[in-house]
């Protein structure tokens, strides 16, 4: 399992449900009672976005990735050596369902890559 | 089926008082132009901001378009008034005006006013327009400023306030662009052939031409329903329509006499005409002979009755070749036809269009539009869209 780094802090990346998303501002307008002739506009791709489940080692980990999403401090470099060389990422969101204990555990995280 | 596939492009430059500046934030745009608003407006929609220093009265140029298609020309030419901003943490909106916005804000600040024109040479109206834009500071080309050509103001006298500004007297306080828009409306060549009305174009440049609500014989533009329409609406409505009008102009000589004129106290000139199949039916015959509707119209910047006039020498503006023209205005049911397209074409008011569309029953190929007011928006998502207001008198 790749292990990862951001903000000082060191989880599990896991690879299983990893999800990558490509998008780009397209707007598609059929033009009405017609043969069915369409206009597509183009106006620019937008940001890479991840969705992906890490494993953080203790409760303190969580905290501090939880308390990054909006702040200067969520936007950095994303070192794993499943990426390779280091990537400048932004931490959009960290999300964990209720658990009763404290430790290692799960969280669904969200990424946009600048 | 044909499908487009098109990049739209958005380019907003600022002047910061040195020098352009390119505007990053700007996403989305919406441009209006038409006969029916003052001047050319525009709304800049940009996130987050700073980055450029944008003051009151910074030139503004936007540019957007679609390639294939115009790709990015220039839609928009004026200045930022950021007194209607509304700024919220990550949204901005610049509100921007055209070129003759000047004219509207600028007020004569001579004591007194400003006589443009007065006996005995007085001043063609495209001098007095001319006079307006230059102490507004409205940038114009003298050669694209036409008008009558009319000494306009040289017959002018009220025998009954003598001592009182006359009416080509651009008054202190006022807008240039309300006296402007005061002389458009008398600036009727002889032969009515149209009305001379000061615009501005996409490109931001200043024009005064004659015109009619009347589409040329050949469109400029045609469009087709199922090809390039996304919505159109067309309403037809006689309110307004008139098949007589009466003009009133400026004083008559105190106990003078004009030919053919009614009344000694203003110079007065009817037009009028049977063929009004707008009328509804069992209305009662008017003073001509004939069931009428009459509008009026009156303005003391016209010094005589008649286009040759017994009474009055001069060459100025008539009541009778205003009423010709206006009579043509009215005496008639207005279409208005409005839809949108996501076409590229460098459209401007004032054009002929023609639309082909069986679902609105406009299927003469004859049948064309006067490009009223334009509409061109690019919206957050960079879709192109141009929506426009198209008249007819029928």
């Amino acid at each position: 399992m790749p292990r990862a780094t951001f903000a000082g802090v060191t989880f599990d990346f896991l690879l299983d449900g990893l999800q990558d998303t490509h998008e780009g501002m397209a707007t598609v307008r059929e033009i009405p009672s017609g043969p069915g002739d369409a206009y597509v506009d183009l106006g620019g791709p937008l940001l890479a976005r991840r969705s992906v489940t890490i494993r953080v080692d203790s409760e303190a980990d969580y905290r501090t990735l939880a308390a990054l999403p909006g702040t200067a401090a969520s936007s950095g470099p994303l070192t794993s050596a499943a990426e390779g060389a280091p990537r400048d990422a932004v931490l959009l969101s960290v999300a964990r369902t209720w658990r009763r204990g404290t430790g290692a555990q799960l969280c669904r995280t969200e990424w946009v890559f600048p | 089926m044909t499908t487009t596939v098109r990049t739209t492009t958005l380019e907003v430059y600022v002047h910061d008082g040195a020098e352009w500046q390119y505007d990053t934030t700007a996403y989305a745009v919406s441009c209006s132009f038409g006969f029916d608003q003052r001047f050319a407006e525009a709304t800049v929609r940009r996130t987050g901001g700073g980055l450029i220093a944008v003051n009151y009265w910074s030139p503004v140029e936007i540019k957007l378009g679609c390639t294939p298609g115009a790709g990015a020309a220039t839609r928009f030419k004026g200045y930022v008034v950021p007194v209607e901003n509304a700024v919220y943490p990550i949204d901005s909106v610049l509100t921007c005006k055209g070129v003759l916005y000047r004219a509207q804000w600028v007020r004569n600040q001579t004591p007194g006013g400003t006589v443009l024109a007065e006996p005995p040479t007085g001043a063609p109206d495209e001098a007095q327009v001319q006079a307006i834009l230059t102490a507004c500071a409205v940038p114009y080309t003298a050669g694209n400023i036409a008008g009558t050509g009319k000494a306009l103001g040289s017959e002018f006298f009220d025998f009954d306030n003598p001592t009182v500004p006359g009416p080509f007297t651009w008054g202190e306080g006022a807008s240039g662009l309300d006296y402007i828009e005061q002389l458009d409306a008398v600036s009727v060549p002889d032969d009515a052939s149209g009305r001379f009305r000061t615009f501005e174009t996409l490109g931001g440049d200043v024009f005064r031409i004659p015109m009619a609500t009347a589409p040329a014989a050949t469109p400029d533009f045609s469009f087709t329903e199922g090809v390039d329409v996304l919505e159109a609406r067309l309403t037809r409505d006689p309110a307004g329509a008139a098949n007589r009008v009466t003009v009133t102009g400026a004083p008559t000589p105190l106990g003078g006499s004009v030919p053919g004129v009614e009344g000694l106290d203003v110079y007065r000139f009817t037009a009028g005409t049977s063929a009004a199949p707008y009328l509804p039916p069992g209305l009662p015959n008017g003073p001509d002979g004939y069931p009428a509707l009459t509008a009026t119209f009156a303005s003391p910047l016209i010094e005589k009755a008649l286009v040759v006039d017994p009474d009055v020498a001069g060459d100025v503006l008539s009541c009778e070749a205003v009423a010709a023209f206006l009579l043509q205005e009215h005496n008639a049911v207005l279409d208005t036809l409005e839809f949108a397209t996501p076409r590229d074409d460098l459209l401007g008011p004032g054009q002929t269009i023609h639309l082909h569309s069986p679902r609105l029953a406009v299927t003469d190929p004859d049948q064309h539009y006067w490009l009223q007011r334009l509409e061109i928006t690019l919206d957050e998502r960079g879709a192109f869209t141009q929506k426009l207001t198209c008249l007819r008198r029928s």
